[in-house]
């Protein structure tokens, strides 16, 4: 190839973008002039990009696929593990949650007016829980003023029943439970108690 | 709504009183305290002051049963009141071997005692631990409809010796609410002191339970002894239950 040839193919090169083929390659390592020319022209190709770049205000294919090489490694990356780790971290704040309010709303509450025996399936609404009253159905308000008082007890499932309170109990048997009565003896509220309810009385 | 907070607040009242039981066989009244009297105390959350009285208070109730039986019980509880809003109740229990069951209740202090004069022992109960019974109270009892319960004055008229207004109020409870055949008329006609801001006389009928009559006799309106509101030297005092999911400490 003659330095001719080359300065032909060098500014066609320079002009597309592409790479030089073998035999240019050979004659640029042997030419120092043509080299010298090549930079020159690649550098002023270079050159004209950008300025017609800026004019436009559009880069290139190959800028703009350069530009979004960069975007894709400075930020998918990030943004993935990112999300990947507010996730994990809700995923464990629901889980802790969950068993928080299992613990307070189940755990804490299964001492309390469950049975220890089976002798009563309690299947009143609220006997499981702590305070536990389950209020009188229909019961008429107190007046001003008015004394109250507790008392534990046993009832059985029909006195239960005619309080509107159901419970599932063997034939016969009663289950301790504390009656709120007002000044007229009548009741109010109504806690069923654990079988270990009387274990505190003796 | 307001059957809602009276209950809650008739509950944290009640457990202001202690929850101690004291040994069995303290029988008496229409639910029979077979286990023990648990606590005594003014429904009211507000301590009325500046009205003492001491008074005798008297329930008398009677049942009739399905085959026509009567069952006829009366009962008779002490009524201290001192002018700072302190309240002292002594219950008569009617079973020979047992004494009274007392209450005291002292806003001003902070606590509320059960006292149990057979075994000469006390339970203290703090009053500001009612907060987590108000709420475990109003948070879970179930409320039937108030919309039926209908309220009609009675205009004042003397009482065992007092002014009060009379209030009566009636409820009906539909056919098939509780299971029952026909509708349940319930109905309580309370006559309140405008001076004392107590009840005087309550008469109640509910066929579910019976019908009483309770009366507040013997008023006094001098300031009771002091002493009614302490809690006697050598009796054993011990700290009642802060939750009441727990029943009450062993003894």
């Amino acid at each position: 190839m003659t330095c001719r040839e080359s300065t032909v193919e060098l500014v066609e090169c320079a002009r597309t973008g592409e790479d030089p083929d073998a035999e240019l390659q050979a004659h640029l390592m042997s030419c120092s002039r043509c080299k010298e020319r090549w930079e020159d022209e690649r550098r002023l190709t270079t050159q004209f990009r950008i300025m017609r770049d800026a004019v436009t205000g559009q880069p290139s294919m190959a800028g703009r696929e350069e530009l979004m090489r960069e975007f894709e490694r400075a930020h998918t990356g990030g943004f993935h593990v990112f999300w990947r780790w507010a996730l994990n971290a809700a995923a464990i704040l629901l889980v802790v949650l969950a068993l928080v309010y299992d613990w307070r709303h189940h755990g804490s509450a299964g001492s309390v007016a469950k049975p220890q025996k089976n002798s009563v399936g309690l299947q009143a609404e609220d006997s499981g829980d702590e305070g536990g009253f389950v209020s009188v159905p229909y019961a008429l308000p107190l007046a001003p003023g008015e004394f109250v008082r507790i008392v534990r007890t046993e009832l059985d499932r029909e006195a239960l029943a005619g309080m509107g309170i159901d419970i599932e109990t063997a034939d016969g048997a009663e289950v301790p439970a504390d009656v709120l009565l007002g000044e007229d003896d009548l009741p109010r509220g109504v806690r069923v108690l654990p079988d270990n309810g009387f274990s505190n009385l003796e | 709504m307001k059957r809602f907070a009276t209950l809650s607040t008739v509950g944290l009242c009640a457990f202001l009183l202690g929850a101690q039981a004291p040994p069995r066989g303290e029988g008496h009244g229409g639910f029979e305290p077979r286990l023990g009297m648990m606590s005594m105390g003014p429904g009211s959350r507000t301590p009325v002051t500046g009205a003492p009285y001491s008074a005798i208070q008297t329930t008398e109730s009677q049942q009739t049963l399905t085959d026509g039986n009567q069952i006829t019980r009366q009962e008779q509880s002490k009524v201290y009141r001192d002018s700072q809003g302190r309240v002292r109740m002594e219950h008569a229990i009617k079973s020979a071997e047992s004494s009274p069951v007392i209450a005291i209740f002292d806003p001003v202090a902070g606590f509320a005692h059960v006292l149990h004069p057979s075994t000469m022992t006390a339970v203290k109960t703090p009053i500001h631990a009612h907060n987590e019974f108000r709420n475990g109270v109003s948070a879970r009892t179930k409320q039937s409809p108030a919309s039926d319960v209908q309220t009609e004055d009675l205009g004042t008229q003397t009482i065992n010796g007092f002014a009060a207004t009379g209030t009566r109020t009636t409820r009906t409870i539909p056919a098939g609410a509780i299971g029952n055949q026909q509708a349940i008329q319930i109905v309580r006609e309370a006559w309140v002191s405008i001076d004392l801001k107590v009840p005087v006389m309550i008469k109640s009928s509910d066929p579910r339970f019976g019908s009483t009559v309770m009366q507040l006799t013997n008023i006094v309106r001098t300031e009771p002894d002091a002493a009614l509101f302490q809690v006697p030297a050598n009796y054993a005092v011990t700290n009642g239950p802060s939750r009441m999911n727990r029943p009450g400490p062993r003894q």
